[in-house]
């Protein structure tokens, strides 16, 4: 994979974000490139929290000292979390919707077993050695390349992808290189790192370290835009795991959301055209409890919400159906329930955003499960 | 001779030292006492390291900002100052200079190397400012003590940790079935449990998830760790200042009473606060017994100093000697080693930090500080935080883990093009700064004698690289990536 025709000037040292994963389209797809844009949430994110239900007042009543307040309005039955102001914009205008009540089909409540699988898209933690958006990318003939240090597992497939996170380090001469390139031909995975590496130009080596965020985003954005360049950005966001301090409107969690938040108002004002183009998509392990613990957080629980944003978006929803948060309607008496495997929104997002066919996808993608199609549902196709 | 077997356990040879004539008593010698301190700079007692933290989180939330509570620009400016007078950005560096010093100067390599992979299994994560001053003691006065115990008293010391107790969130934990809960009811409130600690402690330090607990193991593990936790200074005490940095103690008012049942055994506590503050123990020494723990750390052992993914055939001795020894650190840690020993033509990819210490170490580069004192008054000086830049720019700050679960020990994690360029790039920097002039072929030809037993491999493959670049292939090689 060659990157000649683009020009690298970003850069971040900080591991929190994941960066994006350009693809460089094929020529017959240029004309109808769309982008997909997922933003990873480690540590469960709480879709109570991000996207309060007040149809009643029992979060009031079981949260007392983190229920979130200041909300925004969404409709009669949810509101949004007020650190989503950004995200709230777009919801104005029709082009931020909500899955609610949902998740990977796993319920054990561990981080690490929920994490793999929410990224191998799988049901047995540890199985799968790919990726959902890795094995994604296989099936619709696309190469990627991620920007961060390490690779996450969401995108590694069968071919290997490069990775790309900026510095200011400089590779040794052609002689060296060409030396360390046959040196490294009897280690596969060495060997492979290697020559994703060297196929680089000079540019994707040279950048100033940069930690903002915002910036990120901003350059995840432009590159996005270009007709050659980029089709898929992966973001990390750490630190939802809130078994203390979770807070209201200003709490831990808010902090977290308001991250996730700069990520769709930064890409909505950098994409300008290309955001009707664009899917903006929240991916978490589980949600959690209903009720606050004494340390004003909440336990890992299950179901939970998934932020859509972007133009490729069908209108503002909250799309549930929803199961009620009254003590009988819970999982297992503590945890919202999922009524809705999220597989079928990745595989759903996956199809309008690659232009393959969902029946495919779903076969090759997630094979244990036949999955709900709801690319009319969700999204402008 | 298996002299690869010198980084496999450790960080490698030194041009200085010579090739032990006998490398597996070599190494199980270093594991049998607590080394004596190399590093000669300054050094802080977990206590001392209470008291820094303290200050900051106390003139932090009381004073400052009560203070500028209207002036967020002046309570920024006065945050900075503390946190130069707290040491906020000196005692990571710091720490990280003594754990690297320890390893490439003292004098128990293997010991290190121990000590670095039972600091990432009972990983400290960094969530708020704590990590800086709580993670070095800890490895140092908690974790390397009881390296010389039994696995049962690792587990119940790092459990009930400062650092543990607090990164896991089990201070905010109330049983339902306790005094505590029973004040709260009478108020109308409802106190309930921080599963956080108990989970990870099933999860990730003992049983790991292939023992098949339930959600209801868990609470019930949450219910037995009830009560762990700081004590809460009334605001009329000397140590009311201090906030929750005062050493960890049972406290019964908070604990839950039983009974519990844990992965099938039910838990009765006896009557007073002992019965009550023994449980804990009681249940770890139970759960370091579960066969699914003893295969689950052999297994993880066995991957760290031997080979990814380690077959039957290299586990299950180390499976064999925990049980027969009861647990018996000294001897697990014997066995591995044998095992790394016996394996040792099996290669293993280093994570970063293992490679920046071999390298560091066997390159005799100048790498630390001739003074890591502070002033405590300024920002600390860029040469003295070097460390943290290095560490950085290789993806593994060793005290910042992003999840509870610690730095990946696995090749796939590692072996990305972009992280394979920062060690490559690190080494052609320190090269264009005249950093590695001292690396000439004689002195690399020494290292290759000290620590390959392919060296003529080796010595022919430096032999098709120019003379100023030989130093970065040396160290760019596949048997330095891959021991």
């Amino acid at each position: 994979m060659k990157f000649n025709r683009r020009q690298f000037t970003l850069g971040s040292a900080s591991l929190l974000l994941s960066g994006m994963v350009p693809f460089k389209a094929n020529s017959s797809r240029l004309d109808n490139k769309k982008n997909l844009v997922v933003i990873m949430l480690r540590g469960a994110m709480d879709g109570l929290t991000s996207v309060p239900y007040i149809h009643d007042n029992t979060l009031e009543k079981v949260r007392p000292d983190i229920v979130v307040k200041k909300l925004l309005d969404l409709n009669s039955d949810f509101s949004l979390h007020p650190k989503l102001s950004g995200f709230h914009k777009l919801w104005k205008i029709n082009e931020a919707s909500i899955v609610h009540a949902t998740n990977i089909p796993y319920t054990g409540r561990s981080h690490f077993d929920g994490q793999n699988l929410m990224e191998s898209g799988g049901t047995i933690p540890y199985k799968l050695k790919t990726g959902w958006l890795g094995r994604g990318i296989d099936v619709s003939g696309l190469e990627g390349l991620s920007m961060s240090l390490p690779m996450p597992l969401l995108l590694r497939g069968k071919a290997n992808q490069d990775n790309f996170f900026p510095s200011k380090l400089n590779m040794p001469t052609r002689n060296l290189v060409d030396i360390l390139k046959n040196h490294y031909s009897d280690e596969p995975l060495l060997r492979s790192s290697f020559d994703k590496l060297i196929s680089r130009p000079i540019s994707m080596t040279k950048a100033p370290n940069n930690k903002n965020l915002k910036t990120l985003a901003r350059i995840a954005g432009s590159e996005l835009k270009k007709v050659d360049g980029p089709r898929v950005a992966v973001f990390e966001v750490f630190g939802f795991d809130t078994h203390a301090a979770q807070g209201g409107a200003d709490g831990e969690h808010g902090q977290k959301l308001k991250q996730v938040d700069y990520t769709f108002d930064v890409l909505k004002k950098t994409l300008g055209d290309t955001f009707k183009n664009t899917l903006i998509i929240t991916l978490t392990e589980f949600g959690r409890t209903l009720v606050q613990n004494n340390g004003y957080g909440t336990e890992h629980g299950y179901g939970t919400s998934i932020l859509l944003g972007g133009g490729l978006v069908k209108k503002s929803q909250v799309y549930a159906d929803w199961p009620g948060i009254k003590e009988n309607n819970l999982f297992e008496g503590r945890d919202l329930n999922s009524t809705l495997d999220a597989r079928s929104v990745y595989c759903s997002a996956m199809s309008v955003c690659f232009n393959t066919d969902f029946q495919l996808l779903n076969k090759e993608v997630f094979p244990d499960k036949k999955l709900k199609n709801l690319t009319d549902i969700l999204f402008k196709v | 001779m298996n002299k690869s077997f010198f980084r496999k356990v450790g960080f490698g040879l030194g041009v200085d030292e010579s090739i032990p004539s006998e490398p597996l008593e070599w190494s199980i010698s270093q594991i049998e006492k607590l080394p004596k301190l190399n590093w000669s700079g300054p050094i802080y007692s977990l206590k001392e390291m209470m008291e820094f933290h303290g200050n900051y989180n106390y003139q932090d939330r009381r004073v400052l900002r009560k203070k500028f509570k209207k002036d967020r620009k002046a309570y920024q400016i006065e945050k900075r100052f503390l946190k130069y007078k707290t040491g906020h950005y000196y005692f990571e560096p710091l720490w990280l200079y003594i754990r690297h010093n320890e390893a490439v100067n003292g004098s128990s390599p293997v010991f290190q190397r121990f000590l670095h992979f039972w600091g990432n299994h009972f990983a400290i994560q960094k969530k708020n400012a704590m990590y800086s001053y709580d993670v070095g003691p800890y490895h140092r006065e908690v974790i390397a003590p009881a390296m010389l115990k039994n696995i049962e008293d690792l587990v119940y010391e790092v459990t009930i940790s400062w650092a543990m107790i607090h990164n896991l969130d089990n201070t905010k934990s109330i049983g339902p079935n306790s005094p505590k809960a029973f004040k709260y009811a009478e108020r109308g409130k409802t106190a309930n449990l921080n599963e956080n600690h108990g989970r990870e402690l099933l999860e990730l330090h003992t049983v790991s998830p292939n023992a098949g607990y339930s959600q209801n193991d868990v609470i019930d593990m949450s219910k037995v760790m009830s009560g762990w936790m700081h004590r809460i200074p009334k605001m009329s005490s000397r140590i009311h200042k201090r906030e929750e940095n005062v050493p960890v103690h049972f406290i019964e008012e908070y604990h839950d009473s039983g009974p519990f049942n844990i992965l099938g055994k039910k838990y009765v506590e006896g009557f007073g606060t002992k019965a009550a503050r023994e449980m804990l123990r009681k249940v770890i020494k139970d759960l370091v017994k579960k066969p699914a723990c003893i295969e689950f750390i052999s297994k993880k052992l066995c991957n760290h100093f031997v080979t990814q993914n380690p077959s039957e055939e290299i586990i299950n001795p180390v499976i064999k000697a925990w049980k027969k020894s009861n647990g018996d650190l000294k001897t697990i840690h014997s066995e591995v080693l044998k095992q790394a020993y016996k394996f040792s033509h099996l290669r293993k990819f280093q994570q970063p930090e293992t490679w920046l210490l071999q390298f560091v170490k066997m390159s005799g580069i100048e790498y630390f500080p001739n003074d890591m004192s502070y002033d405590f008054k300024t920002m600390i000086p860029r040469n003295k935080d070097r460390v943290r830049r290095v560490c950085r720019n290789l993806g593994q700050l060793p005290f910042r883990p992003l999840q509870p679960n610690g730095w990946s020990d696995f090749e796939e994690d590692w072996l990305s093009p972009e992280f394979l360029f920062r060690r490559i790039g690190i080494l052609n920097s320190l090269k264009q700064k005249g950093k590695l002039s001292h690396l000439d072929k004689n002195y690399l030809d020494q290292i290759i004698e000290l620590n390959f037993d392919n060296d003529n491999e080796v010595k022919t493959f430096l032999n098709k690289v120019s003379n100023n670049e030989k130093s970065v292939a040396f160290f760019s090689s596949k048997w330095m990536l891959k021991t």
